[in-house]
């Protein structure tokens, strides 16, 4: 018992949040070891301690006469048992209590998970007494929900899986969790529907993250780093959500979720262009409508990366292709302003880029201020100053805010990457250089393999009932009785 | 390696383009041109050119002018005046003097067609009675937009047809085929669009009278809406058309059969005229279609005897029919035509609505 103690203490010396305690009840000797910061004292000092003692006290009242035997032997008196099956957790009334096998297991694994280490005799006994360290489940703050449900995941990987739990109350609903780290020991965990996602993915994803050895896993990211090692494209080829009912649709449609301990994202694989334009949020409008909504975002798609080229391409090298009175105004606009049109449009961009930035980084409160001086008074002042045209303004504005439709980092920072190689090619040879352009971009995009599925399914290869489904408007839920084949060998969805 | 070919060759496709990088700053955007021609046969030209120095643009522009032998040598003459070398895609009108359109209309073009700068898509106007250079300053002054007063004339009156260069030039390049070419003229200090200028072999013969511009629409299938007016007092007869269809046809080589199906609502009526009946709707259907075979019938008349220009394209019937008689020189008097003219009225303006 001394060489565990000696061992643990050995290795706390410079570790002032682990707290020690030694109960000496009856000669016996009985040693609580727990971190402070990750335990509840609460929980330790009514339910742990005090049944400790009064178990003991108990057992000495019953037992007065024998006072030479052990207290473990009293305890195995009390509860009547044999030696062989007694358990020290049956004497507290705490949910988790695990025997340590000091020699196979890491302690302060348990220590700083928020466990109180019992030390007694040669026994070690796991309690768990974990302190709450998270947040309440909140309002998504990096996705819109109109109409559908609110709340979205915490830093607590339990928490996250009861929240998909209790939107999918199934045995089928797989749950495999894996450590990962060396130091972080972070709980990762894969979770899928067993009988409708395709078993070699969910293979791929358990080896990939199997494999990973590094010191740490701080947010979902890292896994997504190393599962989507081969992957060089510059579009997301997974989805982030911090959403439980975009994870559970997606998991009724056969993909796999992967959740990490400390991280309010969901990560979702595999994903298509598609899904990156697309919402589920359709799914809780009326379906005729929805087609509308569908092309204002193809649309806008287009915008936001390709209105920048466009005003380069038509006010350099195509201006017969815009009517006189457009191209009158125009170059009324653009008189005085010294940089072509070329430098003022990066130069726009970038001050925007600047002012999304800081905006995402900065706190509340400068947050309101940068918008308003940075903006309002920036643009105005740069226009009244000459240096930028006003249509250029509106250039980047309406570009910007198309591109916002989507909320993916990862998809806004990919569409920034091709406004900008699409404006290259426009200043270099106007509406051929869209083209070029266009061209890149598709062979880029159809390049592209999300987890051996084709990138920009279903319009390359084309698929003609999906496309129906889902490109151009939805498909009354109640009509759409199959799901995708590309996800699942499970196609029958409802009868 | 491939990949540096590849980058290679994007490069050099688009670094190609880069000859014809132009910013806006640079561009001297014509909205018209006008151009005369001195007794010596210089020409001299006067180019609006807008005013972009204010940040709001205005219709008001700048006219530069200049003089010399050629089109070319003349416009390239102007960026001794102007800051920027003019930027003709944009321009919208393009006046010719009387002489010009007499003398030299095919030289002249020639400049406007070859320039690769240029979209032909310009409407081409002969100035009626007076210079060009006094239309262009009063079309300046006025901040006149002539397309749309040109569009606007041939929408609703019928007298004019919005046919750029580019459809003149495919009019003129067609066997059998004689062009007309929209004419203007000040009147009081103002613009007014004036009867068509007609051609025969690429030079301007004269100007239509005013009624025989809306027949001769008529017959190209031009008018979309017009007013045709018959009688006089107690008899008078005001139609819209609102709807006009022209089909000719050839029969036997020499027989040109031209028939006009027409909608029209009637506008005003004089005393004696009665649209209560069926009876009375078909009288006036009779008497507008009488009108209107005859005006045809002067019209073609005309064509034979005055203008002798083939305006309306009997000749292109005659060769698309593989007809002998279009190799011969003045098959227009040659052939016979007849006129038959349908008028539907659909509306006779009646207080009671119908529906």
């Amino acid at each position: 018992m001394n060489n565990i103690l000696e061992y643990i203490k050995s290795r706390c010396e410079e570790l002032d949040d682990v707290y020690f305690r030694q109960l000496e009840i009856e000669g016996e000797k009985i040693y609580l070891i727990s971190s402070d910061a990750m335990t509840d004292s609460n929980l330790l000092s009514n339910f742990v301690i005090r049944s400790i003692v009064e178990c003991i006290k108990n057992n000495g009242k019953e037992d007065e006469q024998e006072e030479d035997i052990s207290l473990e032997e009293k305890i195995l008196k009390k509860l009547g048992e044999n030696k062989d099956k007694i358990h020290f957790e049956d004497m507290l009334s705490i949910n988790k209590i695990k025997k340590l096998d000091i020699d196979k297991e890491d302690i302060f694994k348990y220590i700083f998970s928020g466990f109180a280490i019992i030390i007694y005799d040669l026994s070690v006994y796991a309690v768990e007494v974990k302190a709450s360290l998270t947040r309440s489940i909140s309002e998504p703050s990096s996705e819109n929900s109109i109409r559908g449900s609110k709340d979205s995941f915490v830093e607590n990987i339990m928490k996250n899986v009861g929240l998909i739990r209790n939107r999918i109350k199934s045995e089928d609903l797989v749950y495999k969790e894996q450590q990962v780290g060396r130091k972080t020991k972070t709980k990762v965990a894969l979770m899928y529907v067993s009988d409708i996602a395709k078993k070699d993915l969910v293979k791929y994803v358990e080896n990939k993250i199997q494999n990973i050895d590094i010191d740490g896993i701080l947010d979902v990211n890292y896994i997504q780093e190393f599962i989507e090692e081969e992957n060089d494209s510059d579009f997301p080829i997974s989805i982030n959500t911090q959403r439980p009912d975009i994870v559970s649709y997606y998991l009724l449609q056969g993909r796999i979720v992967v959740l990490v301990d400390n991280s309010p994202f969901a990560l979702i694989l595999p994903a298509f262009f598609e899904d990156h334009i697309n919402n589920v949020d359709d799914l809780y409008q009326k379906s005729k409508n929805v087609t509308i909504t569908k092309i204002v975002r193809y649309i806008s798609l287009a915008i936001t990366i390709m209105t920048p080229a466009l005003y380069l391409a038509i006010t350099t090298f195509n201006q017969e292709s815009i009517p006189s009175q457009l191209l009158r105004s125009f170059t009324a606009q653009r008189e005085g302003v010294p940089f072509p049109a070329f430098i003022e449009a990066l130069f726009m961009i970038f001050a925007f880029e600047i002012l999304k930035e800081s905006d995402l980084r900065a706190n509340k409160v400068t947050g309101n201020t940068l918008s308003i001086v940075g903006a309002l008074i920036l643009g105005d002042a740069a226009v009244s100053a000459g240096i930028v045209s006003p249509i250029m303004i509106i250039v980047v504005a309406i570009t910007t805010i198309s591109g916002l439709m989507f909320s993916d980092i990862n998809m806004l920072n990919a569409l920034r990457k091709w406004r900008i190689i699409f404006m290259l090619f426009s200043s270099l040879c106007g509406i051929i250089g869209i083209g070029i352009a266009s061209i890149l971009l598709i062979i880029s995009l159809v390049d592209t393999k999300s987890y051996s599925k084709p990138f920009t399914y279903p319009i390359a290869p084309f698929n003609l009932t999906e496309a129906k489904k889902n490109l151009f408007g939805r498909m009354n839920i109640s009509k759409d009785k199959t799901r995708q084949k590309i996800l699942t060998n499970n196609l029958t969805k409802s009868r | 390696m491939r990949k540096y070919l590849i980058a290679l060759i994007i490069i050099v496709v688009a670094f190609n383009g880069l000859q014809n990088l132009r910013e806006l700053n640079d561009l001297a955007i014509v909205k018209a041109m006008g151009i005369d021609i001195t007794e010596d046969g210089t020409y001299k030209i006067y180019a609006i050119v807008s005013d972009t120095s204010e940040k709001e643009s205005t219709d008001k522009g700048i006219i530069y002018e200049a003089g010399a032998e050629s089109v070319q040598e003349t416009v390239r003459l102007i960026v001794d005046k102007a800051p920027k070398k003019l930027y003709l895609a944009h321009m919208e009108t393009l006046i010719l003097s009387e002489k010009i359109a007499k003398e030299k209309f095919m030289e002249t073009l020639d400049f406007f067609i070859r320039d690769n700068e240029g979209s032909n898509n310009f409407y081409l106007f002969i100035a009626n009675q007076s210079d060009s250079k006094d239309i262009i300053k009063t079309i300046n002054e006025e901040e006149i937009n002539m397309k749309e007063m040109l569009i606007s004339s041939t929408r609703y009156r019928g007298n004019s047809n919005t046919k750029t260069l580019n459809d003149n030039i495919k009019d003129m390049l067609r066997p059998g085929r004689d062009i007309l070419v929209n004419s203007c003229k000040i009147v009081d200090g103002k613009i007014k669009i004036d009867d068509m200028a007609f051609f025969k072999d690429w030079s301007m013969i004269g100007f239509l009278s005013d009624d025989y511009s809306i027949v001769c629409n008529i017959l190209n299938n031009n008018i979309e809406n017009t007013i045709i007016t018959e009688g006089e007092n107690e008899d008078l007869v005001v139609s819209e058309i609102i709807s006009c269809k022209t089909d000719m046809s050839l029969e036997n080589e020499k027989d040109v059969k031209i028939k006009v199906e027409v909608k029209a609502n009637i506008s005003e009526t004089g005393k004696n005229i009665s649209i209560k009946t069926a009876q009375d709707t078909l009288k006036v259907q009779g008497i507008l279609e009488e009108k209107i075979e005859s005006y045809i019938v002067t019209f073609t008349d005309k064509l034979k005897t005055e203008y002798n220009a083939d305006l309306i394209g009997i000749g292109n019937l005659l060769y698309r029919k593989k007809s002998p008689l279009f190799n011969e020189e003045d098959y227009l008097n040659k052939v016979n035509i007849s006129v038959e003219a349908e008028v539907k009225i659909q509306n006779q303006g009646g207080v009671i609505k119908k529906w």
